[in-house]
């Protein structure tokens, strides 16, 4: 996985170009898919780090980006703040409710964990509903202006109006926060992580701390699904407690599973593939959702560790022989 | 007469993931086709909502028993994570199945008990209700003398506690799967069935149904049984006297912050063996 060899680096910049280049390529209605699939692919990154690396169910994260989303986008409507820096504010929001429900949580096992988030996610959606004087309730928020222009200094300004910079915006976000986990998951801390999903009870004989840990990928993975809020709510343009809501949390999960969870890039292709496809499953119009559901079905049947871990497992085995008579 | 409904589901929740592992988010749905087959055997067929309520546990056994053999048996040795994965997709089947062949707009199955007033130390409620709970707690009664005291409840709850040792004394794990899934399914479909006189039925009504249903599990303690029968009147309580005293609008939200309260007390539920 490491991009050690050529090949690798090629690849990545030949996905890097392709992603550059795509608006240009699909029609309009594509390019939303694919502007969402950005956004998402922020959201099932961060999901990632606390599903795959630590091995906690989170089923809190769209909750996590819709208070992100909403933060950003009250404090620009309500109190008239500069949007990038509502950026900061909304993922301490998000890290912030990350520590308090990990602090609660965290201790619990397995399905404990993932229901108790579950819930939390569902009170979170429920309060954005019902504080109406805050959030507007069940109308939600509309007209969420688009990022502020940043000056270049004497080249004029850089502007966000268009769907085409936001998507850029987005995307440039995203490869920050890959290579923010990539940094994450290969150092001393990712380590740690990969040790408590192996095996919780040998690392803390380790001298692991569990909780600290924890809590650390927990917040951290809580202020990147926030992140992954504030460019939807600034893409869309609209916010409605929905957009907090269990569902998401839901898509999130999914795609990460569908990916391949605890793999780099599984996230990312994961979402790419589950966003996209509806778009090509249109030919069959009200059964879409339907096949959706079997199509899931079948995929979670066959391919256990996703598409990039069932990619791997075979990459394995064609490898299997020339590695064993290398010394 | 809510809690009873949360409370059977809950059961179905907690005997399945007590045998089979697996979190089957898919109840809320086999509740709501429940509702539907009780729906269509009053509106269509004609039949007495006793007969309704009979085929809607038949024909949701016999779906639970196609489910585990063809959608969960084959990713049992998978991670737990993955079963998770196939009942959302189940959940998107079955709640759009239902949105293409019944539509969206919401129905009412017509009790013949849902007019009848009864009075009862003072309060009034109509027979309907009264019914629910009669029902559901001589469901919930049954359920128990089955586990119980037959072979077969003692096989699973053999499988429950230890499916190896289970193997090792003769007993069919993967079948006690399929009669456990078919239990659970037809206990959601009679859930629904009972509900639908008195709330909708409706594509999505089971979504909020299957997460208390979960909440229920949990506070019960995942895998018990009796947890999840009192988890699910207490709920049922909570949420009544919550939107009394407290407010009506976050009644949804008592039973979501009582469960993060309480799993921070105690971590292994109400009910549950630490």
């Amino acid at each position: 996985m490491a991009p050690r060899t050529a090949t690798s680096v090629l690849a990545i910049l030949g996905v890097l170009v392709l992603a550059i280049a795509a608006p240009f390529l699909v029609n309009d209605y594509l390019f939303h898919l694919l502007v969402m699939a950005v956004i998402w692919s922020i959201l099932a990154t961060s999901l990632n780090l606390v599903m795959g690396y630590t091995g906690l169910l989170s089923l809190a994260h769209g909750a996590f980006f819709g208070m992100g989303a909403y933060t950003s986008a009250l404090l620009v409507t309500k109190c008239g703040w500069n949007f990038w820096a509502t950026i900061p504010a909304a993922m301490a929001v998000a890290a912030l409710v990350g520590v308090v429900l990990g602090v609660l949580t965290l201790r619990l096992a397995g399905h404990y964990f993932a229901v108790s988030t579950l819930s939390f996610g569902i009170v979170i959606s429920l309060i954005l509903e019902k504080w109406d004087d805050l959030t507007e309730g069940a109308r939600g928020i509309s007209s969420i202006p688009p990022p502020t222009p940043i000056p270049l200094f004497g080249l004029g300004e850089l502007r966000f109006e268009s769907d085409l910079a936001r998507y850029y915006l987005a995307l440039a976000v995203l490869i920050l926060c890959l290579l923010f986990v990539w940094r994450l998951v290969h150092s001393a801390i990712g380590r740690a992580l990969e040790a408590i999903r192996q095996n919780e009870l040998l690392a803390s004989c380790l001298g692991v701390n569990l909780v600290y840990y924890k809590l650390l990928a927990f917040s951290l993975s809580a202020a990147m699904a926030g992140l992954a809020g504030v460019l939807y709510s600034v893409y869309i343009n609209y916010l409605n407690p929905v957009d907090a809501g269990l569902w998401n949390g839901f898509y999130a999960v999914m795609y990460v599973v569908i990916g391949g969870m605890g793999t780099f890039w599984g996230p990312i292709v994961g979402t790419v593939f589950m966003v996209t496809l509806p778009e090509f499953l249109r030919v069959f119009q009200d059964y879409r959702l339907l096949l959706l559901g079997i199509l899931l079905i079948i995929m979670i049947t066959f391919l256990p560790a996703g598409i990039v871990g069932g990619i791997k497992a075979l990459w394995r085995r064609g490898m299997a022989r020339p590695a064993a008579s290398r010394p | 007469m809510v809690g009873s409904i949360y409370a059977l589901i809950a059961m179905g929740v907690a005997m399945i993931y007590g045998v089979m592992n697996v979190p089957d988010f898919a109840l809320g749905a086999k509740a709501m086709l429940g509702g539907y087959v009780a729906f269509f055997m009053m509106a269509s067929f004609h039949q007495a909502y006793g007969a309704a309520l009979a085929a809607s546990i038949i024909v949701l056994a016999i779906v639970g028993l196609g489910v585990e053999r063809w959608i969960f048996r084959p990713v049992a040795k998978a991670p737990p994570i993955n079963g998770f994965i196939s009942a959302f997709g189940l959940l998107l089947v079955f709640e759009n199945f239902a949105l293409i062949a019944f539509g969206s707009s919401y129905r009412r199955i017509l009790s013949p008990y849902d007019r009848e007033m009864i009075n009862i130390l003072g309060a009034n409620l109509t027979m309907q209700r009264l019914l629910v709970v009669i029902i559901a707690v001589a469901l919930m009664i049954a359920m128990h003398l089955f586990i119980r005291y037959t072979r077969l409840g003692a096989a699973i709850r053999a499988s429950a506690q230890n499916p190896r040792g289970a193997v090792l004394c003769g007993i069919h794990t993967e079948r006690i799967a399929g009669i456990t899934m078919a239990i659970g399914s037809g206990l959601a479909g009679v859930a629904g069935a009972l509900i639908g006189p008195i709330g909708m039925v409706y594509p999505s009504m089971g979504d909020t149904l299957i997460v208390k249903a979960f909440v229920i599990t949990i506070l019960g303690g995942m895998g018990s049984i009796l947890g999840a029968i009192l988890g699910g009147y207490i709920l049922g309580l909570i949420e009544a006297l919550g939107a009394m005293y407290i407010s009506v609008d976050y009644k949804d939200a008592f039973a979501f912050a009582i469960l993060v309260l309480v799993l921070a007390v105690r971590p292994q539920g109400l009910f549950g063996k630490a």
